[in-house]
C-alpha cells in the first residue's frame, strides 16, 4: 500500500475514524498497532514475523538492560539486540551481495565455485525499523531513556505506519513521551496535517513521478543522448530523489499529525548547502544524526586525533552507503561522501583562524559559489547510485563535468523537465534562502484554501496515471 | 476567532473543491472530446442513430468490419439502410451482452456478432465493461451467474460508480489533454507528445460520432503483419487466450441469442478470421475447443454461423495488422465477404435461413 495509492486513501480515513472514536488509551494504541501491522502486511503478509520478532526482542532487551544487576549482563542484552537486528538486516539485505562477491573472489583466485544465490525478498522498511529498535536499546543502555513497560507502546513506536517503511527514523526519546496519553488532535493539527500531506503528495506525484518519465530512459541508455540531455537528466534526478524522499517524509509528518503525533523533519532544503558537511546536516537528517550518534561517536568520533577522525568518517559514510543498498554503487557512493567530508574537515582545519577566510565566507558571492560547487559534488555522487552500468556512469559523469563525450547527438529534453526542476529550485530559493519553512501556514484562510484546492487539481489532472513506488522503499 | 480560523481553511477547501467539480461537470463535453469513454460513446451514438443492422464484437470487429459496406442490404423484402459498428475494443462476450441489452432498446432487424475465441475465454475479466456498461440488474445477474468473480465485479462496479462522484478525477485525462492542446496552440512545441495524443483522441472521438460508428485506429489500418514478420520483428505477445476455458462468457452468448429471439432480431455469428500463427501455432487447442462449442451451438440452437476463414475470405497475413486485427485491406475484404454471404443467403433463404430463429 503506497501513500499515493487508492488503497491508502481508503485505509487512512477508516483508521483515523476508528482511532478517534475509541475511548481509551489502551484501545486506541492496540488498534493503531494492528492497523500498522496490516499496513505492513499489505506488501507481503508473510514477513509480519520480522517486525513482530524484532519488536519482541528489542522490547525484552530494553527491560532486561534496565533491570540487569551487572554491567556485563547489561552488555549481554545489548549485544543480543544488536546482533538480532543487524543479523536480520544482514541476512535479508546483504546475504546475496556477500555470496555473489565471495564467489567472484574465489573464482578470481582460481577456485572452481558453482553459482549460488539465496531467494531472499527484502522485507519492507527493514532498514528503518531495525535502526529504530537499535536506537531504543542503545539509548536504554546509555541511560538516556527508561525501558518501556508496555509491549503495545513499544511495538507501536516501531511499527507506527506513517513512518514505518521509509522514515523519518524516529528516536524512542522523541516518540515515546508523546505516547504517555494519546495526544489530542486540535484543528491546528488537522490543518497542518493537510498542509504537509498535500506538499508531500505534490512533491511525489506531481514532480518526482513525472520527472521519472524523463530520468528513467536517459539513465537506462545514456549512450543514445547528448551531453545536454545527460545534464538535464542529472538535474532532474536530483530533483526527483529529493521530492520523492522528502515528499514521503512530508506525507508521514502530515499523517502523524492527524493522530496527534509529531515526527521530526527529515530535510531542510539540502541543495542550498554550502559544503558537503552542511549537506549531510540537511539531507535525511534522521539517518545522518543516527549514524553520528550510534556509529561515528561509538567509533570514537573526533576524540582520538585527526587521522582516526578521518578513518571514522570514511567508515561511517561507507556503511551509510551500504545501508542504502547492497551493491558496489552504494559502497562507492558512501566512500566518496566520506572522502568529501574528510577533505572538507581537513580544509577547514587548515584554514582555521585565518581572518581573511572568515571575511570571504561571509560574502554572498562565496556562498553562491559554495552552493553550486557542493551541488556539483552531490550530483557526481547521485550519478554513481543511479547509473545502471560503469560505462553509463562514466559517460554521464563526463557530461556533467563538461568533458567531451563524443558519440550520440540525440537531444531530448521535454518542456516540462526544466519547468519541474525550476519548481524545485524556486522552492529552495523562496523558502530555503529565507529560512522560512512554513510561512505559507500563516496566510489567511481563503487564499490558503485556494492554493490547496489548486494543488489538488494539479495532482489529479496532471499527476502521472499510475504512481511509482517511493524510491526509498527499496532501501 | 483563532480557533475558528483553522478549520475555516478546511471548510473553504471543501467548498472550493465542490465548485471546481461543478465547473468541470458543466464543461464535460469538452473533456469527453479529448478523452472519450469509447464504450459509453458508442452506446449513446448507437441509441441515437437507431440503425437497422448492428455489428457487435470486440476489437477485431471495431477495427475489422466496415458497416458502410453492409448498408443497403436487401433483407426480408426490405432494404437495411443503416448499419452501425458497435464493436467494443477489449470486450468479452459478457460486455457485448450488456451493450446489446442497453444500446439496442429499439431492436435492429439484423444483429451480426463477429465472434472469436478470445471473446469467450473465462480467464478474461475486463473492468471497462463493468464500469461503463452495467447497471445494478446486470450486477445482480453477474453475481448469480458467476459467484467466483463476485468480489472483483463488485469492486469494479463500485469504483465505476464512485468515479462519477468526483468529476475532476473522472475527466482528469481529458483536462490534461485539453491543457496540452491549448499550450501547444499558444506556444508551439511546448508539449508535442501530449498534443499529438490530444489530436489522436479528438480524431477518435469525432470518428465515433459518425452515423456508422466505424472508428478504426490508424495504426491498425496501416499495419501489415506479413511485412512485420518479414522484417524479423519480435513475436507479438497475446495473452487473451491464456488459461482458455469456456463457461460464463459463453452463457452470455446464449443470453444474446435469447434476447434476439424474444425481440424478433435475426442473428448471424461471424467466426472472425485470425492469423495462422495464432490459430495453428500458438493456440491450436484453444481454437479447436472454441470451434467445437460453436458447432454445437449452431446445431443445437439453429443459429447461423458464417465461417470467415482465411481460405474462404482470401485473407492472408498481409491483410492483418497484427495477430488478430485486420488492416484497411483486410477490413475491406472481410466486409465485402460478409455482405456477399448475406446477400446470397437472402436470395437462397431455405439453404441458409437467416430469419430470426435463434430460439432454443
Amino acid at each position: 500500500m503506497n501513500f499515493a495509492s487508492k488503497a491508502f486513501f481508503l485505509f487512512l480515513p477508516v483508521v483515523l475514524l476508528i482511532y478517534h472514536l475509541l475511548p481509551t488509551r489502551t484501545s486506541k494504541y492496540r488498534f493503531l498497532l494492528v492497523a500498522s501491522w496490516v499496513f505492513y502486511m499489505s506488501w507481503n503478509p508473510w514477513f509480519i514475523w520480522v517486525i513482530v520478532v524484532t519488536s519482541i526482542i528489542d522490547y525484552a532487551c530494553g527491560v532486561r538492560i534496565e533491570s540487569a544487576a551487572t554491567p556485563r549482563r547489561r552488555r549481554l542484552w545489548l549485544w543480543i539486540s544488536v546482533v538480532s537486528n543487524l543479523g536480520l538486516l544482514a541476512y535479508f539485505k546483504y546475504a546475496n551481495f556477500f555470496i555473489a562477491n565471495s564467489i567472484a573472489l574465489a573464482r578470481q583466485l582460481g577456485w572452481p565455485v558453482p553459482d549460488c544465490a539465496l531467494h531472499v525478498i527484502l522485507p519492507l522498511g527493514i532498514s528503518f525499523h531495525t535502526f529504530q529498535g537499535l536506537s531504543y536499546t542503545l539509548d536504554v543502555y546509555r541511560g538516556k531513556i527508561s525501558a518501556v513497560r508496555s509491549f503495545t507502546d513499544f511495538a507501536l513506536f516501531v511499527a507506527f505506519f506513517p513512518q514505518l517503511v521509509a522514515g523519518p527514523i524516529v528516536r524512542a526519546s522523541e516518540f515515546l513521551p508523546q505516547m504517555t496519553v494519546p495526544p489530542p488532535v486540535t484543528p491546528q493539527h488537522v490543518v497542518e496535517g493537510l498542509h504537509w500531506f498535500l506538499i508531500g503528495l505534490f512533491k511525489k506525484v506531481f514532480i518526482a513521478d513525472r520527472l521519472a518519465q524523463f530520468v528513467d530512459p536517459v539513465f537506462a541508455q545514456p549512450e543514445l543522448y547528448d551531453a545536454v540531455t545527460h545534464r538535464w537528466a542529472i538535474l532532474a534526478y536530483a530533483a526527483q530523489i529529493y521530492c520523492d524522499f522528502s515528499g514521503y517524509s512530508d506525507l508521514a509528518i502530515g499523517t502523524a499529525k492527524w493522530f496527534g503525533f509529531e515526527l521530526p523533519q527529515n530535510f531542510n532544503f539540502p541543495y542550498l548547502s554550502a559544503s558537503i558537511t552542511e549537506f549531510w546536516k540537511r539531507w535525511h537528517m534522521t539517518l545522518s544524526t543516527w549514524m553520528r550518534d550510534y556509529l561515528y561517536i561509538s567509533l570514537g568520533g573526533s576524540r582520538r586525533g585527526n587521522l582516526r577522525t578521518y578513518v571514522n568518517l570514511l567508515a561511517t559514510m561507507t556503511l551509510c552507503g551500504l545501508w542504502h543498498g547492497a551493491s558496489w554503487n552504494y559502497v562507492l557512493w558512501g566512500l566518496y561522501n566520506g572522502v568529501l567530508l574528510a577533505a572538507h574537515r581537513a580544509g577547514d582545519h587548515l584554514l582555521q583562524g585565518l581572518a581573511a577566510v572568515g571575511r570571504v565566507r561571509q560574502s554572498p558571492a562565496y556562498r553562491l559559489v559554495a552552493i553550486l560547487t557542493t551541488f556539483l559534488m552531490v550530483a557526481v555522487g547521485l550519478v554513481m547510485v543511479r547509473s545502471q552500468s560503469p560505462a553509463g556512469c562514466w559517460l554521464m559523469e563526463r557530461s556533467l563535468l563538461g568533458w567531451p563525450t563524443g558519440g550520440a547527438s540525440l537531444r531530448w529534453v521535454p518542456t516540462w523537465v526544466p519547468l519541474l526542476v525550476g519548481l524545485v529550485v524556486a522552492g529552495h530559493l523562496f523558502s530555503g534562502l529565507r529560512e522560512v519553512r512554513c510561512g505559507f501556514a500563516h496566510w489567511p484562510a481563503l487564499p490558503r484554501a485556494v492554493v490547496y484546492a489548486a494543488t489538488i487539481c494539479l495532482l489529479v489532472a496532471f499527476g502521472p496515471g499510475s504512481t511509482k513506488a517511493f524510491i526509498y522503499f527499496q532501501f | 476567532m483563532g480557533c475558528w480560523s483553522r478549520p475555516r481553511v478546511v471548510v473553504y477547501l471543501v467548498l472550493g473543491l465542490v465548485a471546481i467539480d461543478w465547473v468541470v461537470w458543466r464543461h464535460r463535453a469538452v473533456w469527453k472530446s479529448f478523452d472519450p469513454d469509447d464504450y459509453q460513446e458508442r452506446l449513446d451514438n448507437c441509441r441515437r442513430h437507431r440503425p437497422d443492422t448492428v455489428v457487435v464484437g470486440g476489437s477485431p470487429v471495431s477495427e475489422g468490419i466496415d458497416p458502410v459496406v453492409l448498408a443497403g442490404l436487401p433483407w426480408h423484402g426490405t432494404v437495411l439502410q443503416q448499419a452501425y459498428n458497435l464493436g467494443l475494443p477489449g470486450a468479452t462476450t459478457s460486455d457485448i451482452w450488456h451493450a446489446v441489452r442497453h444500446a439496442l432498446r429499439r431492436p435492429p432487424k439484423l444483429l451480426i456478432y463477429g465472434i472469436t475465441a478470445s471473446d469467450v475465454n473465462d480467464d478474461r475479466l475486463e473492468p471497462h465493461g463493468v464500469s461503463s456498461l452495467m447497471d445494478i440488474q446486470d450486477l445482480r445477474e453477474w453475481v448469480v451467474r458467476w459467484p467466483g468473480s463476485c468480489e472483483w465485479v463488485m469492486r469494479q462496479y463500485v469504483e465505476g460508480r464512485l468515479l462519477g462522484c468526483w468529476q475532476l478525477y473522472r475527466y482528469r485525462n481529458g483536462i490534461r489533454l485539453w491543457a496540452a492542446a491549448e499550450a501547444e496552440r499558444r506556444w508551439p512545441g511546448s508539449f508535442p507528445a501530449e498534443a499529438e495524443e490530444a489530436r489522436r483522441q479528438r480524431a477518435y472521438h469525432a470518428a465515433m460520432q459518425a452515423e456508422h460508428g466505424f472508428a478504426p485506429q490508424p495504426h491498425f489500418q496501416r499495419g501489415n503483419f506479413a511485412a512485420y514478420k518479414a522484417s524479423g520483428g519480435a513475436p507479438v505477445p497475446f495473452g487473451f487466450l491464456r488459461k482458455f476455458r469456456l463457461g460464463n462468457h459463453w452463457k452470455c452468448l446464449h443470453l444474446i441469442l435469447e434476447w434476439a429471439a424474444s425481440h424478433g432480431v435475426s442473428v448471424v455469428l461471424v467466426d472472425m478470421p485470425v492469423t495462422a500463427e495464432l490459430e495453428e501455432v500458438r493456440f491450436r487447442r484453444e481454437f479447436a475447443a472454441y470451434r467445437a462449442a460453436l458447432a454445437e451451438l449452431e446445431a443445437g440452437r439453429s443459429v447461423t454461423v458464417l465461417r470467415a476463414t482465411r481460405e474462404a475470405t482470401g485473407i492472408g497475413d498481409a491483410d492483418f495488422a497484427d495477430l488478430i486485427h485486420l488492416n484497411a485491406r483486410g477490413t475491406a475484404r472481410l466486409s465485402a465477404w460478409i455482405r456477399q454471404q448475406l446477400v446470397r443467403a437472402e436470395s437462397e433463404p431455405r439453404s441458409h435461413g437467416l430469419q430470426a430463429r435463434a430460439t432454443p
